[in-house]
């Protein structure tokens, strides 16, 4: 049984038909992994789906925008849709010339911290509430999966992220890697995440490929 | 397997695996990377189906993948093509489009009533009585049907997938290998599809007796596998063409769609067959086909055979045959001169007697047209016409035909490439190609081997420098020359017919000059009325011939003259590649799992999935919403809202920027208040509607229509863009869950969970606050569409699902009960709110609606303004007006849609319509003459049966005319 949380995953209820151990991160319910034949990380190495919605995340959006978090000390992109790597396995990424959206990684506090400092009536920066479903697709064949279900070539290699459709739905894609096999970080609007889930999880299965808990990919929270 | 040859060098079968599978009840054995159609012949059966109309025995004809007559069911696929379907073990067969199966088709009584039925018969002959249609309708379909769909067959799942590469090369002979080799070599991406199982082209049958040839296959072949970036793709059809190289492929799993940067087709072409009577019973087929029996199947196609030519491959046809010990009756060349090549030594030398100027007059049928028995020869005069002198009959059980070749163009024309016709060759050729679309080889006019080769390296490497690779030298396009590969009028006229041009259709010469005859004489024109073209093999062995007799029949040439439009897909492909993997996005609320879990019955709004009402045990579903609607009148009811379009507008400009999009003034709209939008468009037409609630003063939070909210957010990051104002839009809408508390009690059950001051002062009605409620930052609107106090709260999605739960724990002393669509679409009725898209139209503006008052006219500018002024003075045609019937009538009641009839001319429509369970009687809105719109005025409405009911105008709302509900505390009516 999950806690009884403020915050829920907006795949939360897919998660729970694959009878996963539960964990708290981020004051969100989290799959930390599931019941399986297989070691997850092995899973991870060939084809694995992995719900990341409970890292936290704003978008910050406005003329000023970019130089009120440059001077929070914040090193914001240069370029649109380049990503840079934000306090411990945080992200920071330029979605648009004026639009800088930041995720914190599961244990980062800097979204908090953002808010904090954010005035709401201050001029020229605006914040945007961000929340998304959030998952990451990993494994030698998570190309494949891609290829089934996008229309954009994330066989070149790229590091920016791409705005596309992903199974008919709009999605912010990020092609990274993880211990050593490609991955895509995915974020899409939170009222289609459980159908891109599961259609993904789907296609994942299809390929041999399977739900890995988010202690696979962040083996620090073993033990939340 | 009594014709199975020897071991052919490179046969594509296995003869170490045995096949074994069932056709029509009969055991057949073939053996791996046997069809159908080849394994069938292979053991002597040569009906391998029966033709469209006139059910005639049909064999193997062009084993080009584009027999058309050869299509089978099991119990698992319907529409299998024997041509192109490997066997497999225990596979059971059943020929589509017979009544007793192939041998016994009692259906063949259709040929003797051929002349019955000429072209254009069916848009003739069954058009009138009209009554009848339906009938011949059904009798036609039963008679021409192609197999039947197993509804009850397992699901098989063609998933569909993208794909990449720099440079897509459409067939592998020894241009295609040629070309995907150059650019490879340039380090590019290539992709090779073959629609065959096995690559080479005609390497693989053309090159029977030339063991250099098969070698250079090999080496072609060992060379692109040392090619680390190239892919070859066997049994892989290019069937589609679509803008910037965007390329279906086929093949036996799925459909891959292919993005090239720059394509290279080397598809070669298909050979022509020529026309003359039974030109179509098996044993008749194109020397192409045979080729391909002896070398890739190892199959003897006849045993005794007449080659009917006019250009070399026939001369080399009759040699394989006779290499394999097939005999030679002699050869028919159409041509006076006959073959100038050295072939025509060969020829000689092998004993095989060549008639020069003369052609098949007709196959002779035998065994009841199963099979055929001889050839009738007859000579041909100086304008190619058949002479009735000096006929000869020669013995044989089968005819190959050499005569000419069409390129296989369908991806090129579909890529827009002009082509045009090519004298010196008798075919059409590649003009003018789009750019990044090249051709090569035989498609490209190129026939020589060498240049084939030749001509594919030149447009590998061009393919290439055009996606940009450093090429040093792009070579130039080789000259096409004679002599020509195909005779510009392989036809030979009879006075008893059945001399085919089309067998897809069963469509013979006469057809056509009956077609010509009555005006159908052009190209597009001929084919929609004759049909040609339009079967399974999509016209690839009747397109040219029908071009030629129709340009015979008007005396003119094929030069500049075009062939049909060519469209995808080149080949019959599958509904279920076509269909592939089902993405059916739809969206859900954070909320939605519990109302599942709560018995909610979900509707579809937009792409939305959302309660329509909450089932309770031993309630109908009227008694439910009713009890809904019951609810929030008395007590306190909480709806899911998070459907609704939120979009947040901010910067200086924010206020200027609604101003113009909306209709109504927000410029000077307090913070921390609330005001109805309604959007128009251009025209006026209303097209939205929402609320607008001021954060500050340069931040708005508005809310549109649930299946507006994409469009609308769309259209406003258009305007702001034209309008160049400093504003910036975020499209909020999953971003924020939302839910409706409304009802008498609402404000109780909100003050436990909020630290909101919800006292009427200082959250008034059309108040917006923001504070928490369950501890979660929410921003709320005291806004009543239902009518009722109440409190549209908005808060984080992902703490949707917590809030809901929290309220509907607070509200349980209350008797909180959920809602849904239904009970909400009875309540705002009962206030008189209106639905956009419900109860207006595409054409309706505010002036009909009632809505006036949202418009004003006087600000400086807004989008549909101008339309605006201009109707505004024009008289109404049309208002929307309340209507009601009488408490406790019983009858039938008028439902949405239905017209309202004035002085038996239709005045308007019903919207909306329901039974009030507050009121105690059915009311709605209707579209009614303006002077008809007067309160009190009776209107007749037109019922389903054709019953007239008379209805009586009601000014809305119906309920609580003065607000008072929403706007001040009402004391909660208990009702006993």
């Amino acid at each position: 049984m999950t806690q009884k949380l403020k915050r829920l995953s907006p795949v939360k209820d897919a998660l729970e038909e694959l009878h996963p151990r539960w964990g708290k991160v981020q004051e969100m319910s989290v799959a930390l992994s599931f019941q399986s034949s297989k070691p997850e990380r092995l899973t991870r190495a060939e084809l694995a789906l992995c719900d990341l919605s409970c890292l936290p995340r704003a978008s910050f959006k406005g003329p000023e925008a970019v130089s009120w978090l440059e001077g929070l000390g914040i090193a914001v992109p240069e370029t649109v849709y380049q990503y840079s790597v934000w306090n411990d396995g945080g992200l920071i990424m330029r979605t648009d010339g004026q639009e800088v959206l930041l995720e914190d990684g599961p244990e980062g506090q800097g979204i908090a911290r953002l808010t904090e400092y954010y005035e709401p009536a201050r001029s020229g920066v605006y914040r945007v509430e961000r929340q998304e479903a959030a998952f990451l697709l990993c494994g030698a064949k998570a190309n494949d999966v891609l290829l089934e279900t996008c229309g954009y070539n994330f066989q070149r290699p790229g590091d920016r992220l791409v705005m596309t459709r992903v199974a008919g739905v709009s999605c912010a894609v990020l092609p990274i890697e993880l211990a050593g096999v490609p991955a895509f970080r995915l974020w899409l609007d939170c009222s289609y995440g459980i159908y891109l889930w599961e259609a993904l999880y789907e296609i994942v299965r299809d390929h041999g490929g399977g739900a890995v808990g988010m202690s696979c990919i962040y083996p620090e929270l073993v033990g939340s | 397997m009594i014709n199975r040859l020897p071991p052919q060098p490179g046969e594509w079968i296995d003869r170490n695996r045995r096949v074994r599978f069932w056709v029509e009840d009969r055991e057949v054995v073939g053996f791996e990377g046997d069809t159908i159609s080849t394994a069938l012949w292979a053991n002597g059966i040569r009906i391998l189906g029966r033709s469209f109309k006139y059910h005639r025995p049909r064999g193997i004809w062009s084993l080009a993948n584009t027999d058309c007559n050869g299509v089978f069911e099991s119990a698992e696929e319907t529409n299998i093509r024997s041509d192109t379907t490997l066997i497999t073990e225990g596979m059971n067969l059943k020929a589509v489009n017979t009544v007793g199966g192939l041998d016994r088709d009692l259906a063949g009584f259709m040929d003797k009533l051929s002349p019955f039925f000429p072209v254009g018969f069916y848009y003739k002959a069954f058009h009138t009585p009209r009554k009848l249609f339906p009938f011949y309708e059904s009798k036609m379909r039963d008679m021409a049907g192609l197999g039947s769909v197993n509804s009850k067959k397992p699901l098989k799942h063609s998933p569909k997938r993208y794909d990449f590469c720099d440079v897509l090369v459409v067939g592998s002979g020894p241009s295609g290998l040629s070309a995907a080799i150059a650019a490879a070599e340039q380090g590019l991406k290539v992709h090779l599809v073959e629609e065959n199982p096995q690559p080479g082209g005609t390497l693989c049958f053309q090159a029977g007796r030339d063991p250099a040839r098969r070698q250079l296959r090999d080496k072609l072949l060992e060379r692109a596998r040392c090619l680390e970036t190239l892919e070859i793709r066997v049994s892989t059809m290019a069937a589609g063409y679509y803008a910037d190289h965007w390329v279906a492929l086929i093949d036996p799993i799925r459909m891959t769609k292919l993005r090239a940067r720059s394509v290279v087709v080397a598809g070669g072409c298909y050979e022509q067959p020529a026309v003359f009577r039974n030109n179509d019973l098996p044993g008749v087929m194109l020397a192409s086909a045979a080729q391909r029996l002896v070398h890739q199947y190892a199959v003897r196609p006849f045993r005794e055979v007449v080659v009917l030519t006019a250009n070399r491959d026939g001369y080399e046809a009759a040699l394989d045959l006779h290499a394999v010990g097939i005999k030679v009756a002699a050869i028919a060349d159409l041509r006076s001169g006959g073959e100038p090549s050295d072939a025509a030594g060969q020829v000689r030398q092998a004993g095989i007697f060549v008639h020069k100027g003369s052609a098949v007059y007709e196959a002779i049928p035998c065994n009841g047209k199963k099979s055929i028995c001889g050839a009738l020869l007859c000579n041909l005069d100086e304008q190619g016409n058949p002479r009735q002198d000096g006929k000869i009959q020669l013995d044989c059980d089968g005819i190959s035909m050499s005569v000419g070749w069409a390129p296989a163009d369908g991806l090129l024309r579909q890529g827009r490439t002009r082509m045009s016709y090519c004298e010196a060759l008798e075919q059409y050729v590649p003009d003018a190609l789009p750019p990044g679309l090249f051709a090569a080889g035989r498609t490209n006019g190129i026939y020589r081997l060498e240049d084939r080769m030749e001509d594919g390296k030149r447009a590998g490497l061009a393919a290439a420098a055009y996606c940009g690779a450093s090429v040093r030298h792009v070579p130039q396009d080789l000259r096409r020359e004679g002599p020509p590969p195909s005779h510009p009028y392989p036809v030979v006229a009879h006075p008893e017919n059945k001399n085919f041009v089309d067998l897809d259709e069963d469509l013979q010469l006469k057809d056509f000059e009956a077609a010509i005859k009555e005006g159908y004489d052009n190209i597009e024109l001929l084919k929609r009325y004759s049909t040609f073209g339009m079967g399974p093999s999509q016209g690839k062995h009747s397109n040219l011939n029908a071009a030629r007799i129709l340009s015979r029949l008007r005396g003119e040439s094929l030069v500049a003259k075009a062939l049909t439009t060519a469209r995808p897909f080149t080949s019959p492909v599958s509904l279920g590649h076509l269909a592939g993997r089902i993405f059916s996005p739809h969206r859900q609320t954070p909320m939605h799992q519990w109302h599942l879990e709560t018995g909610a019955k979900l509707m579809q709004a937009g792409n939305w999935l959302r309660p329509e009402y909450y089932v309770r045990q031993g309630l109908t579903r009227q008694e439910t919403i009713w009890a809904e609607v019951k609810a929030v009148r008395q007590q306190v009811g909480l709806i899911d809202v998070g459907t609704l379009g939120k979009i947040e507008i901010s910067g200086p400009d924010a206020a200027e920027f609604i101003e113009r999009m909306y209709t109504s003034r927000y410029a000077k709209l307090e913070i921390g208040m609330s005001r109805y939008l309604l959007m128009c468009d251009e025209s006026g037409v209303m097209i939205d509607d929402g609320v607008a609630a001021r954060l500050a003063a340069d931040r708005f939070y508005v809310t549109t229509t649930t299946s507006g909210s994409d469009a609308i957010a769309r259209e406003m990051k258009r305007w702001a863009i034209c309008w160049n104002l400093k504003v910036v839009l975020v499209n909020a809408t999953g971003s924020y869950a939302a839910m409706n508390l409304a009802g008498p009690e609402s404000r109780q059950v909100l003050k436990e969970l909020s630290d909101i001051d919800l006292d009427p002062k200082a959250f008034p009605y059309l108040g917006v606050r923001e504070g928490r409620v369950a501890g979660v930052h929410a921003r709320l609107l005291r806004v009543g569409f239902v009518g009722e106090w109440g409190y549209e709260i908005h808060v984080p999605a992902n703490s949707g699902a917590w809030v809901w739960d929290q309220l509907m724990e607070a509200g349980r002393a209350s008797a909180i009960q959920p809602f849904g669509v239904e009970a909400q679409r009875i309540l705002r009725l009962e206030k008189g709110h209106i639905i956009i898209g419900q109860d207006s139209d595409g054409l309706t503006h505010p002036y009909e609606a009632g809505m006036g008052w949202a418009v004003k006219l006087d600000k400086e500018f807004f989008i549909g303004q101008r339309s605006l002024r201009i109707l505004r003075k024009k008289p109404l045609t049309r208002r929307l007006t309340g209507f009601a019937l009488p408490k406790g009538y019983v009858g039938p009641s008028p439902k949405e849609c239905h017209l309202v009839i004035d002085e038996g001319e239709i005045a308007g429509r019903v919207t909306s319509v329901t039974f009030s369970p507050t009121l105690g009687q059915i009311i709605g809105m209707a579209y009614v003459k303006p002077a008809q719109a007067e309160a009190g005025s009776l209107i007749e409405v037109r019922l389903d049966g054709g019953e007239m009911i008379r209805v009586t105008v009601v000014k809305t709302p119906f309920y609580d005319p003065e607000n008072l509900r929403q706007s001040q505390v009402v004391e909660l009516e208990r009702v006993s």
